[in-house]
């Protein structure tokens, strides 16, 4: 008996998203002219095909099928303007042939996938059919001498480019070596991924049995080259029903929803994926143009492209260089025995003419150059999307409706409905959809409440749909989006932030992956005022808790690779600023200083002060942080009076009044009790100001008179008070005996300390 | 070719041994640009290889390296175009006989390759003397109204240290007429500490130093720091580190070995421990006194202090920084 289908059915083998494939693939479908095409996918998608006809849809588009009631069961089908499936639905539909899905329904295939999932002793499967594919290609490309399976399509699609028939000879010998290839790895496979390996291919056979039936004249099968030698099989139709019969089935949905270069390169983990999609819509952009073209101009036009972006970059790439990168890398592809050269000869070529070697340029092309930046576009008309089927169930379960009106709710995040709605909110703003807006700070009230106010608007949906690229749920949508934030900061207070807003959106493992980008960011960024401030948030939620599950350990790992990095630079880095980031830093240094408190790691802490009095010691250092530092250690207790009076003194006798007047107003920031409870201190100043001379003195006012400013105007009495009476042990200062000369002069003085303080009148 | 720098087997069978152990795509790029006719620039750290890769690019093209020109800072252009043998020059004035050939006209006149050694240290006017040589493979001898054309095979391999201070940066006319091939550190561990522990111990015993132990352990730590610190992040990728200033390459990491080795035997315990690499690792390390100082000590906190086992290192660095 003959093999299924010989005569009628003509197995075209490809490697999903190749070029080279597809373009040999259109050359043999005109060959062919086949009455019907059957493309490796599962049939729920046929109701999807007539959507490719029109114009909404442009790739990179995925389809997209999900179990009906667990949309997180997901399986997608990526489609680019290269991939073969793609050029052979488009090939059918412009002449109107039939064109459906054969490879076994997606209704089994998640099912399947599920119960493995279930069952801890197969474990997870994923995709292993792909995989199987794409090495199993490799494997032969690396017999013939070809550094992958790509770039041995490439060398086919340029001996056989011209003629249809030709073309047809090279799916034959695929399909032949396939088979061979097949043989030798079975052996080594294991059960599991060939037992659903046999389930598929029976669908596969099945549905080719059908389609035979149904449709007389040529078919042509789009597949996997690896699946040939399964569709070939001599089996009886009964058998392969009966092997069929009895798999598990879940309902499944099908919608298309948009897709990205990025998503489709193999580094976002798709198993088929391709390593450059920029580069395969170059090779498709030459392959599927009419006119032939030599390998000169092909690799011309990728270096001249590279020179434009280096250039648009600012890096110098003149048009000499491209032509010098061109003929590298055709000689580099002669030296390696290629036809034509590949992107490593691109690479490597761009790279020693026009980057010097350095491979920092090319690094900020990878994105724009290798990857691409398509996103995919699809119409309307297409059945909804399951993440807003999500967002439904979710309404459902927190009894939330949508509303287009202001609703005010109150959450208790001790219960768990508030907590879960409470979660919810927070995910949806990650995906920037603001159906509610937190409407308090809660800052008084202790962290297990909160206030929202709710608005639906029409927009959101269409949010919702942007979103689909990060994930088919809500919960895994928010992860990525946040995640996608995150990667694309560099700024610590935003990824501090973002942390912050992962961790009341209930997602520990986003959190914890923000919590490594901010210990990588961290460590780049030179700007210590902002590591300072990140601290604060991160000890608070440490210390105090929230109502959710922190990720405890990374988190403190986290606070103390940054408050290592503060100590080692913070006195080198209180030098020289100006009076506006002298002002930021300090507000930083205070807030750091009690995350530290908080946060009770000795060690750290003893270094932080030890810092600290460094600074204060340090003649360069900028005075106004001198003057908070000095504060600190002496609220802290950690120098005794003595040390902090001579500091004192020689800071606010350092000369400049400007600097003094600095010094002082971030000594006394917080209050003024410091110097109330301390006469020593206070005597300390009354000295200096009285040892000013006249210049100096009126230098010093404004700078005086600023600091005092923000002191409490009971506070600025109290001063005023303590000054009018005799200090203790200031005899030989302020001698206040009845009619001495000095007296008089204190009087004399008394409007403009009056002035000074900001205490209008007499008290 | 690449058979011949990378290693492996002739036609005939013959092994043959390897030159340089490393990326074989970037040898065969370096091959490529000399069959293109394109000049090679070789960039690298102190320690990669680079003139001893070119040396037997060289001697695989054209049978010999010995057209070589030293470059340095007092190099000028007659010792790269030609000079005047004056005693001739005054007595019968300017002609071919008064002239005397650099190695480079010689390798024009031959059509061999001519290796330009350490090419930045010399200066920017001087380098800019090449351009013309390499675009047009042509030398100008406007005293004599004549120029020499190069032969077929005439090509030029440049060394350069693209991590030094104090070089003379190439002007982008002349850099854009290089290829160029940058020959990187090692890429593990493992082939690290190989060369490292080999090198060391023949420096030590060609210096004569008195015979010790461990060494092995002791330099696996130094290779890591090293490595941690030079590419920004620990061997396991998870902690992100700042990088020092100095270049910490290779044989930064041989000379660290050896002069632990000497303080150890002539001042220390006599074993190669955390007390007489501390200082060492230290001197190696911090070349900028603020912003290295910065970088080690963070490094000792968040990697050295937490690492088990490394307690003694980390007490020992701590006492000398």
């Amino acid at each position: 008996m003959a093999a299924l289908g010989e005569e009628r059915a003509h197995l075209l083998g490809i490697r999903h998203h190749g070029p080279g494939s597809a373009a040999l693939l259109c050359e043999a479908l005109t060959a062919i002219d086949p009455a019907c095409v059957l493309v490796e996918g599962p049939p729920e998608g046929d109701r999807l095909i007539p959507h490719m006809a029109g114009n909404g849809l442009r790739p990179p588009v995925a389809m997209l099928l999900y179990a009906a009631d667990d949309p997180k069961d997901a399986i997608f089908m990526p489609f680019a303007e290269f991939s073969p499936e793609w050029q052979a639905i488009q090939w059918a539909l412009r002449r109107n042939r039939p064109v459906r899905f054969f490879d076994w329904p997606a209704a089994v295939s998640i099912a399947v996938r599920k119960a493995a999932r279930e069952d801890p002793e197969v474990g997870e499967q994923d995709a292993p059919e792909q995989a199987a594919t794409v090495s199993a290609l490799d494997l032969l490309a690396g017999s013939a001498g070809y550094e992958d399976g790509e770039a041995f399509w490439n060398a086919l699609i340029e001996q056989h480019r011209s003629r249809g028939d030709s073309a047809l000879a090279v799916f034959a010998s695929i399909a032949t070596a396939m088979t061979e290839a097949r043989a030798a790895e079975e052996r080594t496979s294991d059960s599991a991924e060939l037992r659903c390996n046999a389930w598929r291919e029976a669908h596969m056979r099945h549905n080719l049995r059908a389609a035979l039936k149904e449709i007389p004249g040529a078919i042509a099968v789009v597949t996997g080259a690896w699946h040939i030698g399964g569709l070939r099989l001599n089996t009886k139709a009964a058998d392969d029903r009966a092997l069929i019969k009895d798999l598990p089935r879940v309902k499944v949905d099908a919608t298309w929803i948009p897709w990205t270069d990025s998503r489709l390169s193999a580094f976002s983990g798709y198993a088929a994926g391709v390593i450059s999609p920029g580069w395969y819509r170059h090779l498709w952009s030459l392959y599927s143009q009419a006119t032939a073209y030599t390998v000169e101009q092909f690799a011309s036009v990728w270096q001249s492209r590279t020179a434009f972006l280096l250039r648009e970059q600012g890096f110098l790439a003149p048009t000499a260089s491209a032509i010098e990168a061109t003929r590298l890398a055709l000689a580099l592809a002669a030296m390696r025995e290629l036809p034509m050269p590949g992107l490593a000869e691109m690479r490597e070529a761009s790279l020693a003419v026009m980057c010097e070697g350095n491979p920092v340029p090319l690094a900020i092309l990878e994105r724009k150059l290798y990857i691409g930046e398509e996103v995919g576009e699809i119409g309307d008309g297409v059945p909804q999307n399951p993440l807003a089927r999500d967002l439904a169930l979710w309404q459902k379960k927190t009894r939330l409706k949508p509303q287009d009106l202001d609703q005010d709710i109150k959450l208790d995040l001790r219960s768990e409905a508030g907590l879960l709605k409470s979660t919810l909110l927070h995910r949806l703003s990650l995906l920037n959809v603001p159906w509610g807006k937190l409407s308090d700070t809660q800052s008084s009230r202790g962290t297990f409440r909160e206030t929202w106010v709710l608005r639906w608007q029409p927009e959101y949906s269409v949010a919702l749909a942007e979103a689909l690229v990060y994930g088919v749920t809500i919960d895994q949508a928010a992860g990525n989006a946040a995640l996608q934030r995150a990667r694309e900061t560099n700024s610590v207070t935003e990824l501090a932030s973002l942390i912050q807003d992962t961790l009341v959106a209930d997602l520990p493992e986003t959190a914890t992956a923000c919590i490594d980008l901010l210990q990588t960011a961290a460590v780049s960024s030179s700007d210590l005022t902002d590591l300072m401030q990140s601290v604060a948030p991160l000890a608070g939620v440490l210390r105090y808790g929230t109502a959710r599950r922190v990720p405890e350990e990374t988190l403190r790992s986290l606070i103390l690779s940054i408050s290592v990095e503060i100590n080692a630079g913070v006195r080198l880095a209180s030098r020289s600023l100006d009076e506006e980031a002298a002002t930021a830093r300090i507000c930083a240094m205070e807030v750091f200083d009690d995350a530290l408190a908080l946060f009770g790691d000795d060690v750290l802490t003893a270094t932080w002060r030890h810092e600290l009095g460094r600074i204060v010691e340090d003649h360069q250092a900028t005075s106004g942080i001198a003057g908070l530092c000095l504060r600190r250690l002496h609220d802290r207790r950690d120098w005794d009076f003595d040390k902090v009076a001579v500091e004192f003194v020689r800071h606010t006798n350092s000369g400049d009044p400007k600097n003094a007047g600095q010094f002082l107003e971030a000594f006394l920031r917080g209050g003024a009790e410091v110097i109330l409870q301390d006469p020593a201190l206070l005597q300390l100043l009354d000295i200096w100001l009285c040892e000013l001379d006249d210049t100096s003195f009126t230098d010093a006012l404004p700078l005086l008179r600023r600091s005092f400013s923000d002191l409490e105007s009971g506070a600025r009495r109290r001063i005023l008070a303590k000054l009018r009476q005799p200090l203790p042990h200031t005899e030989t200062v302020l001698p206040r005996t009845g009619d001495d000369p000095a007296a008089a002069a204190f009087d004399a003085a008394l409007p403009l300390l009056y002035q000074i303080l900001g205490v209008g009148g007499r008290p | 070719m690449a058979t011949y720098i990378l290693g492996g087997q002739a036609a005939d069978g013959t092994a043959i041994s390897a030159k340089y152990v490393g990326n074989r795509r970037l040898i065969e790029t370096a091959i490529a640009t000399l069959a293109t006719d394109r000049a090679l620039l070789l960039l690298g750290l102190p320690g990669t290889a680079k003139s001893w890769v070119s040396e037997h690019l060289a001697a695989a093209i054209s049978g010999s390296s010995r057209r070589v020109i030293q470059c340095t800072a007092g190099t000028d252009e007659n010792q790269i175009r030609y000079g005047w043998n004056y005693a001739m020059l005054l007595a019968h004035g300017p002609s071919r006989e008064a002239l005397v050939p650099t190695p480079l006209l010689r390798a024009m006149e031959e059509g061999t390759i001519v290796r330009l050694e350490e090419l930045t240290r010399m200066g920017s006017d001087v380098q800019d003397t090449l351009i013309t040589i390499l675009s047009e493979k042509l030398l100008p001898i406007p005293e004599l109204d004549s120029a020499i054309e190069a032969q077929r095979g005439f090509n030029v391999i440049a060394t350069a240290n693209n991590r030094d201070k104090g070089v003379n940066d190439l002007s982008s006319a002349l850099k854009r007429r290089f290829n160029v091939v940058v020959l990187p550190s090692p890429a593990t561990l493992e082939e690290e500490t190989g060369i490292v522990v080999k090198r060391v111990a023949e420096l030590g015993t060609s210096l004569q130093l008195p015979p010790i132990a461990p060494v092995e352990e002791e330099l696996i730590r130094v290779v890591t720091i090293f490595r941690e610190l030079r590419e920004g992040k620990t061997l396991n990728g998870k902690t992100k580190l700042k990088t020092s200033s100095g270049s910490l390459s290779t044989a930064e990491a041989i000379s660290v070995g050896v002069s632990a080795w000497a303080t150890a035997v002539h001042f220390g315990s006599g074993m190669l421990d955390a007390e007489s690499l501390a200082s060492n690792l230290v001197g190696a390390v911090v070349k900028d006194p603020v912003q290295d100082t910065i970088a080690l000590q963070e490094y000792l906190e968040s990697v050295v202090r937490t690492r088990s086992g490394w307690s003694d290192l980390y007490t020992a660095i701590r006492e000398v920084i």
